[in-house]
């Protein structure tokens, strides 16, 4: 200790003997006795080091108020500059006591909040205050070595004081703004919002859930987390709780968890642990920020409900995830199964379907069969939905209806494909065109909730469909319900002679184009869709209405419906443009406007002369 | 009309009678341009929002540097031509004239910024953005303007030689800018303070994102507040010399 205070004392009383009787000598030293102060107080300073510091500090403090009446010159008016800066100095003086005895004692803001806050405030403030005040009236001395004039120290007190309170003003402006901050977000694509069945999935868990950000102090990626998980945090209380820690920090959890570095968010409820990887890149993660809340739900629906089973039916020729034509293609649809923590498997001759629906199936799904299904399938079927099963039935125009199920299931459906001459995409041109359909007509019920709400904006569209209607008789037990999901336009008409026109005897009504069918107390359910193209890659990548039905209607199945709400993603457009296609744009932009300007300059300035 | 009003009315003129407003205007939307086509357009296939960032982003940097380059004649000049002592005889209140000479600078960066609206304007030819997210990034790009422009008028109170004035304004504003690297070499408490003073990294990026928060529109204003009394206090000073 003694090495480093005594060299320091003896350099202060050299430079003391020097400067005391200058006329900056008061505001010098005081300077230098702030400084050292604060030396004092820096993290990893011995004790010893740290209490002969502040002693020399309070040495210097006193001296530079001593240095008050021995400094500048005797001439009358500085004498009374430098009496009006004396208050100011023993203000400062005391509030470096106060500070001195805050941070060197046991008082802090876990023992005693009120306290340490009023009192780190106060010698805040305080030695702002007077330290501003004093420099001032220094300065004005020292611009004025014969005489300092009248009201000139009245001014550089009124201004010091101004300046000061001023500037500690900022603070409590922006702790304000801060503590009720209001916050408005009006882009288009709202990357960084939970939408509304991520806060859904959060009202149905069992357990709370914490969310680790493993990211460096200063990321960026980070902040947008935050922003995104805080968001879910004050809606849900204690339910979900984020925290932003490095690496470095939970060292137990990346080893158990294999984590070689940040860049990680790890959810954890109880035992269980979901993580996923964010690059802490600005650049590289937009793709991921893009599909955040879809990312989120799916790993708190695995957190909360572990691995589902959706069998797919196959060898009758069903629309599957590979197929080669994208209309007809159900990779998007896999996708959004697997968001709801649904893993796709074959349900063939293979997997047991002539015997029975395996015992861990959540869904079955029958997607477009182009024959009939096998006697022994149907009766499978009919066994796994009177012990309560849930099942997903897409027709399609283009094959022969699967009529043994139907009618199990009292479902007709219409001899061709459904047309309309106004309500369909321009997808191929008219005749063909007009089977083409689109609605916004959705039912009150659980799949189409989400639908309903944006129906002025929802299209829900279908490249080919039949018409379905409740049969006079089922073959289910119970008392289903059906519901009509997805209605047509009025006009729309079945083109029975496959001409692809209105023709005598066909006649334009509205059709049912989606059911729904339950029993709530065996608690069976069924989704029939008459146009297998409605979960095709083509129409869920270009309409949200048909992804977000697909989706719903899976939660349905899975009796999930209260689980239901839009996931916030950032659809957007993709602009290329390029100096070829937008000549005129680009030069426009860089010269036109520019050249404008400096005409404008050019007349203003000649009309001047 | 009211003394702030003739000050600043005095100010505008000085700037577009002569080339100098003009230029600055014109070299800053050449160069605004070139960045927007190079960077925020170019490099293939993009998302319209983050064009509309970018382009926010760039904007941002200029904002502070038109903000400068307006600034620093006001008073230094005054003080070089020797006009300064009309103003101090005047019976203008000190602080009448800072406000009049800083609205002049804020309708000089204003009109720049509608003169660059075609550019954000550019993004509906191919894709799609929300018009108040636009809003929101221009009121984003007038806030960090006006804190730059109450800044750049303390450094242009301080001295008399404009170059000088330039260079004091754009180290107190770079030391402000560096508050989020400042911070990281503090002490905890001290850390988070500067690190929210910061007057880019913690506030900015929410306007380019069209995030509009109360806390950001408090910060800006309360640094252009400060920015505007420390100058008015500089300008008093003076007539005590």
């Amino acid at each position: 200790m003694t090495s480093i205070v005594l060299p320091l004392l003896l350099l202060a009383v050299v430079t003391g003997v020097v400067i005391f009787r200058r006329p900056a000598a008061p505001i010098a030293l005081w300077l230098g006795a702030l400084a050292l102060a604060f030396l004092s107080s820096r993290e990893g300073t011995t004790t010893g080091v740290s209490l002969g510091m502040l002693a020399l500090s309070g040495l210097l403090a006193v001296a530079s108020l001593a240095a008050r009446w021995w400094s500048g010159p005797a001439e009358q008016s500085h004498r009374g500059a430098q009496r009006a800066a004396v208050p100011w100095h023993v203000a400062g003086l005391v509030s470096l006591a106060v500070w001195a005895a805050v941070s060197h004692s046991s008082l802090s803001l876990a023992s005693a909040p009120r306290a340490w806050v009023a009192l780190t405030a106060a010698w805040m403030l305080v030695m702002l205050v007077s330290t501003v005040v004093m420099g001032l009236i220094d300065r004005t001395r020292l611009q004025h070595t014969a005489r300092v004039p009248h009201g000139a120290v009245g001014h550089a007190v009124t201004s010091g004081l101004l300046l000061s309170m001023g500037f500690a003003l900022l603070f409590p402006l922006n702790y304000l703004g801060n503590a009720h901050d209001v916050i408005r977000n009006v882009t288009l694509y709202k990357v960084h919002e939970p939408g509304s069945a991520t806060h859904q999935i959060i009202r149905s868990l069992d357990e709370p859930v914490q969310v680790s950000l493993l990211y460096p102090p200063d990321s960026k990626v980070k902040e947008a987390l935050l922003d995104y998980f805080e968001a879910l945090q004050a809606e849900h209380g204690g339910m979900l709780t984020v925290r932003a820690v490095d690496h470095a920090e939970v060292p137990l959890l990346a080893e158990e968890l294999d984590l070689h570095g940040n860049g990680w968010v790890v959810l954890q409820s109880g035992d269980a642990r979901e993580k996923f990887p964010i690059e802490d890149s600005e650049i590289r993660s937009r793709t991921d920020m893009r599909r955040l809340d879809g990312t989120v739900q799916n790993h708190l629906i695995k957190l909360s409900r572990g691995v589902r089973l959706l069998y797919l039916m196959s060898g009758h020729g069903e629309a599957a995830p590979r197929s080669d034509v994208q209309a007809f293609k159900q990779g998007r649809f896999k996708r959004a199964a697997q968001g709801l923590n649904l893993q796709l498997k074959n349900y063939g001759i293979d997997q047991g379907s002539l015997v029975a629906v395996p015992d861990d199936a959540a869904v079955v799904m029958i997607n477009g069969p182009q024959t009939e299904l096998m006697p022994e399938e149907v009766d499978a079927l009919k066994a796994w939905l009177a012990d309560g099963g849930s099942l997903w039935l897409t027709v399609d125009p283009r094959y022969p209806a699967p009529q043994t199920l139907l009618d199990h299931l009292g479902v007709q459906v219409t001899d061709g494909a459904l047309a309309h001459k106004q309500r369909y995409l321009p997808v191929t041109r008219p005749p063909q065109g007009w089977r083409n359909l689109y609605t916004s007509r959705f039912a009150s019920h659980p799949v189409t909730a989400v639908l309903s709400r944006y129906r002025q904006r929802a299209q829900w569209a279908v490249l080919g469909t039949v018409g379905l209607s409740e049969a006079e008789s089922t073959g289910l037990p119970g008392h289903p319900e059906v519901t009509a999901l997805l209605r047509s336009f009025d006009g729309t008409w079945v083109d029975e002679n496959n001409s692809f026109d209105l023709d005598d005897g066909e006649k334009g009504g509205e059709h049912a184009l989606a059911l729904a069918i339950e029993d709530e107390e065996i608690g069976y359910r069924v989704v029939i869709l008459g146009g297998v193209t409605a979960t095709g890659d083509v129409l869920m990548g270009q309409s949200k209405a048909n992804a977000q039905f697909a989706t719903d209607a899976l939660r349905w199945l899975l009796h999930e419906e209260d689980l239901s709400g839009e996931t916030s993603s950032a659809e957007d457009v993709r602009i290329e443009h390029t100096q070829e296609r937008d000549q005129l744009w680009f030069y426009g932009s860089i010269f036109g406007v520019p050249l404008l300007v400096l005409l404008a300059g050019i007349i203003a300035s000649r009309r001047r002369t | 009309m009211t003394p702030i009003l003739l000050v600043a009315r005095r100010d505008l003129q000085g700037y577009l009678r002569g080339l100098s407003g003009y230029v600055i205007i014109a070299a800053m939307l050449f160069l605004l341009g070139l960045m927007f086509q190079a960077y925020a357009l170019g490099g293939g296939a993009r998302y319209s929002h983050e064009v509309l960032q970018d382009f926010f982003e760039f904007s941002g940097g200029f904002a502070m540097v038109a903000s400068v380059l307006l600034t620093m004649r006001s008073f230094a000049e005054e003080r070089a031509t020797g006009t300064e002592i009309l103003l101090q005889t005047s019976p203008i209140h000190p602080g009448q004239v800072v406000f009049g000479k800083y609205l002049a600078v804020m309708t000089i960066t204003t009109l720049m910024w509608v003169l660059s609206l075609y550019m954000p304007a550019l993004i509906f030819l191919h894709g799609k953005v929300s018009l108040a997210h636009i809003a929101v990034g221009y009121l984003g790009l007038i806030c960090l303007g006006s804190a730059a422009t109450a800044i750049g008028l303390l450094g242009s109170s301080l001295t008399s030689n404009q170059f000088i004035a330039g260079l004091v304004s754009g180290i107190l504003l770079v030391t402000l800018l560096m508050g989020w690297k400042l911070s990281e070499l503090a002490d905890p408490t001290l850390s988070g303070v500067l690190s929210y003073m910061a007057l880019w990294d913690k506030h900015f990026p929410n306007f380019m994102q069209g995030k509009l928060h109360l806390r950001d529109l408090v910060f800006y204003l309360s640094i252009t507040g400060f920015g505007l009394l420390a100058t008015t206090q500089v300008v008093e000073g003076r007539r005590w010399r």
